[in-house]
This record gives C-alpha cells, sequence and structure tokens, in this order.
C-alpha cells in the first residue's frame, strides 16, 4: 500500500527541474498528495559579505527572494479542474542540497523529486551534483529525472511527441 | 499522465533492496506496470574458489526466484533477470536501455562513510548514467509504502 501524502519537488528553474516539477504533480494528482515546491534562493551574505557591500546587501537579498517566489509563482499556474494543494517555498541557504533534505525532514516530506543533469561532464564526476547529494542524504525516498530521455509522465496535451 | 510500464528493481538482497522491491511492486500496482526484478551476480568463473561456480549460480538464481511472489507473477508479469558483470550498474543501466524501462527502483545503503564518498555507490552511479528516472531507497527511515500483510514477510530479517 502507497501512502505518499507530501511530495517536495526542488527546482532551480531549469530545464530538468520542470521535468521533476511535472513529475512531482502527476504523482500528486495520482496519490492526492500536497506537493511542496522549493527553491533555494542564493544567500548573498554568505557570497558577497565583504565589508564594501553590506548597506546594500539586505536589498539584494531580498530581491533575489522576492524573484524567486514571483518564479515560483508563474511555474504553479495550474490549468486543473482539480487543483492540487500545492506549497511554494523559497528557503535561502548557500548549500542547497543540505537546505532541500532539511525541509524534507522539517515538512514531513514522503517522497523528493528532483531533476539530474545526466551524463555528466568531468567537473560532475568529480563534484557530484546537488541530485547526487540529496540522494545520498535525505532520509525519505528520491526520485531523480532527467530530461528528456524516457519518461513515464507525458506530456497533458494530446500533441504526439517525437519520441521513437 | 503517467505512463509507466515497465520498473526495473535491481537487488543484492540486502535490507535495502527488499525495501526497494516493496516500494517497486506497489509503484507498479498502482500504474498496471510489469515487473522485472534483477541481480547482476559477479562472474565467478573468472575467480579462484573452492565451491563450484555452477551451484552458486543456482542457488542465487533460487533465492532470486524466492523473493517473487505469485500474486507478482500473476498480476505483475514478474520476471526474474539474472546478469553476469562485474560492473552492475553498467549492467543495470544497458538493461533499462535495452527493455525501455521506465523507472529503475534501488536501494541505497544509507549514512555516508568515507569509501562511499570517494567511489560512489552502485546506485549513484546509475542514478547519474541510467536513461530513464530512478527512485532510490534508503532502508528503513522515512517510507511512504506501507508493507501489507503479503509482503511483511520479506521485510523482516
Amino acid at each position: 500500500m502507497i501512502a505518499l501524502k507530501q511530495i517536495l519537488v526542488a527546482t532551480d528553474f531549469s530545464e530538468v527541474a520542470d521535468a521533476a516539477l511535472a513529475y512531482g504533480r502527476e504523482l500528486a494528482r495520482t496519490f492526492g498528495a500536497t506537493l511542496h515546491v522549493l527553491h533555494v534562493a542564493d544567500d548573498v551574505y554568505v557570497r558577497l559579505g565583504g565589508d564594501a557591500y553590506v548597506a546594500v546587501l539586505p536589498e539584494l537579498q531580498q530581491d533575489i527572494e522576492k524573484h524567486a517566489q514571483q518564479r515560483l509563482a508563474e511555474l504553479l499556474v495550474d490549468n486543473d479542474k482539480n487543483p492540487l494543494p500545492v506549497k511554494p517555498v523559497v528557503v535561502t541557504a548557500t548549500a542547497t542540497a543540505l537546505a532541500i533534505v532539511d525541509y524534507a525532514a522539517e515538512a514531513n516530506i514522503d517522497l523528493i523529486v528532483v531533476g539530474t543533469h545526466g551524463r555528466g561532464a568531468v567537473a560532475h564526476l568529480l563534484m557530484g551534483s546537488v541530485a547526487e547529494r540529496v540522494v545520498r542524504t535525505a532520509r525519505c525516498p528520491v526520485l531523480t529525472v532527467r530530461s528528456p530521455e524516457r519518461d513515464f509522465v507525458q506530456p497533458d496535451l494530446p500533441v504526439a511527441s517525437a519520441r521513437a | 499522465m503517467i505512463a509507466m510500464k515497465k520498473v526495473l528493481v535491481p537487488i543484492d538482497f540486502a535490507e535495502a533492496s527488499d525495501a526497494a522491491l516493496i516500494y517497486a511492486r506497489n509503484l507498479a500496482k498502482t500504474f498496471g506496470a510489469d515487473l522485472h526484478v534483477m541481480h547482476v551476480m559477479e562472474n565467478l568463473f573468472l575467480r579462484p574458489m573452492a565451491n563450484n561456480p555452477m551451484a552458486i549460480e543456482a542457488g542465487i538464481a533460487n533465492r532470486l526466484a524466492e523473493r517473487i511472489t505469485d500474486d507478482d507473477r500473476q498480476n505483475l508479469h514478474a520476471i526474474a533477470v539474472m546478469r553476469k558483470s562485474d560492473t552492475p550498474a553498467e549492467e543495470i543501466v544497458r538493461y533499462a536501455e535495452e527493455e525501455k524501462v521506465d523507472l529503475i527502483v534501488m536501494g541505497t545503503h544509507g549514512r555516508v562513510k568515507v569509501a562511499h564518498l570517494l567511489m560512489g555507490s552502485v546506485a549513484e552511479k546509475v542514478v547519474r548514467t541510467a536513461p530513464c528516472p530512478v527512485l532510490t531507497v534508503r532502508h528503513p527511515e522515512r517510507e511512504f509504502v506501507v508493507p501489507d500483510n503479503v509482503e511483511a514477510r520479506h521485510d523482516r530479517a
């Protein structure tokens, strides 16, 4: 029996993140789960925090967070007849993977869906991606989705995809 | 719309892969997919050993078959897949490509060790190279699948 009540999709607004969102959305629909959509915003204090910048940083940080919230809101426009319960969340942190895993623990998430950039460059091999870190450290199951090789979620539109 | 027709669950008979099997079974049931239960064994013929490799292979084949319930066979068209390879991640990915698998479900062995950090586990390699989405399951912290009676036998070691 599957009890899937809280699904978390982590997004950086990239193409693979959109693919992850499509999966999260469909799974949430199928299982009647709440969909949490999380964006981890960069922490400018840590990133740029020299003395010279301190005066402008609070505004910059606010801008970044506001912008992230807007983009999340755009992402979540949903033409569904039965709208999903959706929770957009913006968290500010420098360690993205850690922020995702922490949020999942706090919000009692049952499944995390993340996009991964797939077959990697050398840097990727050496460092591992955010997705890999989430896989390694999350306490709940993690679905990694790549774009767009073989997908079990099909787009809603009846337009046939070009897949062979 | 979700079109999930084939679910592949590679298992190594560890606790984590039992958890993965439970997830795979339940997802296959939910979406009407076929279940492929796979074990990649070492190529014993390449190793000096006292036991008869044939006997060991037969034993593993039996264990694999035991993991698949009658219900799996009837309702999920479950099949057991045995492969011999010294690079299990590659073998799993190759099979997923050949068979056009829609989802791979794998157990991961939990918390970080140094060796693990350096080398990555089989599951991580599969995550990195699979042609399809991969669900990784860790045993047994937070789970969205609640075992029902039929499966309860398997997950208590």
